[in-house]
């Protein structure tokens, strides 16, 4: 048995039962019970969806802290292009690498390069594939995770190739070792994250083996000493244009990769389409499986709305975060032609592919002979019509279909519905404090 | 067997109808119902993942299933599936109240389809309708009146018992 690690944190203390987080889970994986949430670990994809939906921020985002930094000689931050977009205009991306120096990086990366090589190689992977349609992106861990559960089928679908991020890793520790003389261990590739789920693809890659870098630190446990360190440094150096030699910042299609689009635009793909948000991800799939959606030959998914840019653990708003870096890929001097020398020289054909396979999430549910289980299957429908079918969620699940499942599987009672149960309900009104007569004191 | 019946049997004979039925339901389609179309399909597939039925042998039913329901949607006034699962298989019956093919074998030709290229191309309606509910089934039967309706019989052995 493989014990999942996620980035979600629950504080039983704050969690009022309020049950928002219930309805937002697409794999619902959410139940209440005795008024506290529990996220079952096996369908949890870290979407975050459930973090933003609580009213009580009862759930957090468990990243890892600057703590954790300290045991790396040579600390390399690398960092996305939504990172850039956090900031007024005024703050250009220099400045932003320099305020990085001044909060304790000893050198700051950008995924440029990477990124390119990243399209090369989906490009070169596109091109040899003979299996089925569409190749799904793997740039999204929630979406790698929400087919592993949910679409165990399609696995073969999802491009077996390293993000740029885990790219980066790798060169990362190469690249610093030689120049500096140091172990390959102490130098910690670490990842300014927009959403937990970067982080838990770090501790538990997909696939099962390890990651090629060493930690995540979100975007906005460094927001406040980053902005505060940037605004010191340019009122005491100026603006400046200069970064220092450890650092690396180029600007190229890669600025474009944390907005939805921008990696299907750069694969100039004819037949693709971009996604994002999981209830939309999820229908597009159902489709696909059906044949009811035919001839694509990419898709590119994002859990989180506008891609990573709308992730859990941005400061700025997604929208404004996306204009931001539209103007930028304008503004900036463009300098692909030294990008693409890099990468000529770099790019090695059939590296980059994920150390192993990746396989379908095996999840726990009723076993049995087929007897047995459809046997379930009877008594479950025949129970849901005893249901009001308007999904409250009193019961502790998430929908009276979800419910029935329980029930039928033997891990709810039949009484948990309120409408079944006046006990339930007293209980409930108890829990929640309500009053017979509100009005009179 | 009437005028315009044409049968193709693949694999061996199947049970018949239900004696030996572990699960069995009947669902309406209707003609034109853009809307719900395809729900029949997904209502199978969830009572056959509940089922444990391994996951490549759900794609096959829900591909030819859903085949079968957009053909009642597209060309039929009313239809019904009706869905069985025995021990050893799963049996799609599909009849509908329309048009009827006029020549099954021709319709029975990967490729054929009376919508354009472009259509086909964004995905978009049929061509590979029938060889493709064939191409996913055990068994497939097919039967047609012409100004009555259609028949379709798919059979997918699973064989889990």
């Amino acid at each position: 048995m493989i014990t999942y690690v996620h980035a979600l944190e629950i504080d039983k203390d704050k969690c009022m039962g309020r049950r928002a987080c219930l309805r937002v889970c697409p794999t619902d994986a959410i139940r209440v019970k005795d008024g506290k949430v529990s996220i079952n670990p096996e369908l949890c994809i870290d979407c975050g969806e459930c973090i933003t939906a609580c009213p009580e921020g009862a759930i957090q985002a468990r990243t890892d802290s600057w703590a954790d930094t300290e045991k790396f000689k040579f600390k390399v931050a690398i960092v996305t292009p939504t990172l850039f977009g956090q900031f007024p205009m005024s703050i250009t991306p220099i400045d932003i690498i320099n305020g990085m120096h001044a909060i304790g990086f000893d050198a700051v990366y950008d995924l440029s390069i990477e990124s390119e090589i990243y399209f090369r190689a989906l490009q070169d992977y596109l091109r040899e594939y003979k299996g089925p349609l569409p190749l799904i992106s793997s740039m999204c861990p929630t979406v790698v995770r929400l087919i592993q559960v949910a679409y165990p089928n399609m696995v073969g679908q999802v491009t077996p190739l390293q993000p740029p991020r885990e790219i980066a890793g790798r060169e990362v520790k190469k690249y610093y070792s030689k120049k500096h003389g140091i172990d390959e261990n102490e130098i910690g590739a670490i990842y300014i994250t927009p959403c937990p789920a970067k982080m838990v693809s770090i501790r538990q890659p997909a696939e099962g083996t390890s990651s090629n870098l060493d930690l995540a630190l979100g975007m906005r446990d460094i927001y406040n000493p980053l902005l505060a360190a940037i605004t010191k440094h340019k009122k005491e150096h100026g603006d400046t244009a200069e970064i220092l030699p450890d650092d690396r910042l180029n600007t190229s299609l890669y600025l474009s990769l944390a907005i939805t689009g921008g990696l299907s635009r750069a694969l100039r793909q004819k037949r693709y389409i971009t996604v994002a948000q999981l209830p939309h991800i999820v229908q597009v799939i159902e489709d696909l499986e059906m044949g009811k959606i035919r001839n694509i030959d990419f898709l590119e998914c994002f859990s989180c709305t506008g891609g990573c840019i709308g992730g859990a653990l941005n400061v700025d708003n997604r929208f404004v975060v996306r204009a931001k870096l539209q103007k930028l890929v304008e503004v900036i001097d463009r300098e692909e032609r030294s990008v693409e020398d890099i990468v000529d020289e770099r790019y090695e054909k059939g590296s980059y592919y994920l150390h192993q396979p990746l396989k379908p999430r095996k999840i726990s549910t009723g076993t049995g002979s087929i007897i047995e289980q459809i046997e379930r299957v009877k008594n479950r429908e025949k129970f849901i019509k005893n249901l009001p079918g308007i999904d409250c969620g009193l019961c502790g699940a998430p929908s009276c279909a979800v419910f029935a499942d329980d029930v039928a599987q033997r891990k709810s009672e039949p009484e948990e519905c309120v409408l079944i149960s006046p006990e339930k309900l007293k209980k409930l009104r108890d829990f929640y404090n309500i009053l017979d007569n509100p009005d009179s004191d | 067997m009437s005028a315009g019946c044409f049968t193709v049997k693949v694999s061996k004979e199947h049970a018949d109808m239900g004696d030996d039925a572990l699960y069995q339901k009947e669902f309406p389609v209707h003609g034109g119902d853009f809307d719900k179309a395809g729900e029949v399909s997904t209502q199978i597939k969830a009572i056959l993942k509940a089922a444990g039925i391994p996951d490549d042998l759900i794609r096959r039913v829900v591909i030819a299933c859903y085949e079968a329901e957009m053909n009642v949607v597209i060309h039929a006034d009313s239809g019904n599936i009706r869905f069985l699962l025995t021990p050893t298989n799963i049996q799609i019956y599909i009849r509908d109240r329309g048009p009827g093919i006029e020549d099954i074998e021709q319709a029975m030709k990967e490729g054929f389809s009376t919508a354009s290229d472009e259509m086909r191309e964004m995905g978009f309606g049929a061509g590979m309708g029938l060889p493709n509910i064939k191409k996913s089934s055990d068994g497939f039967e097919i039967t047609s009146t012409v100004g009555e309706g259609t028949e379709l019989k798919i059979v997918i052995e699973h064989n889990q018992s």
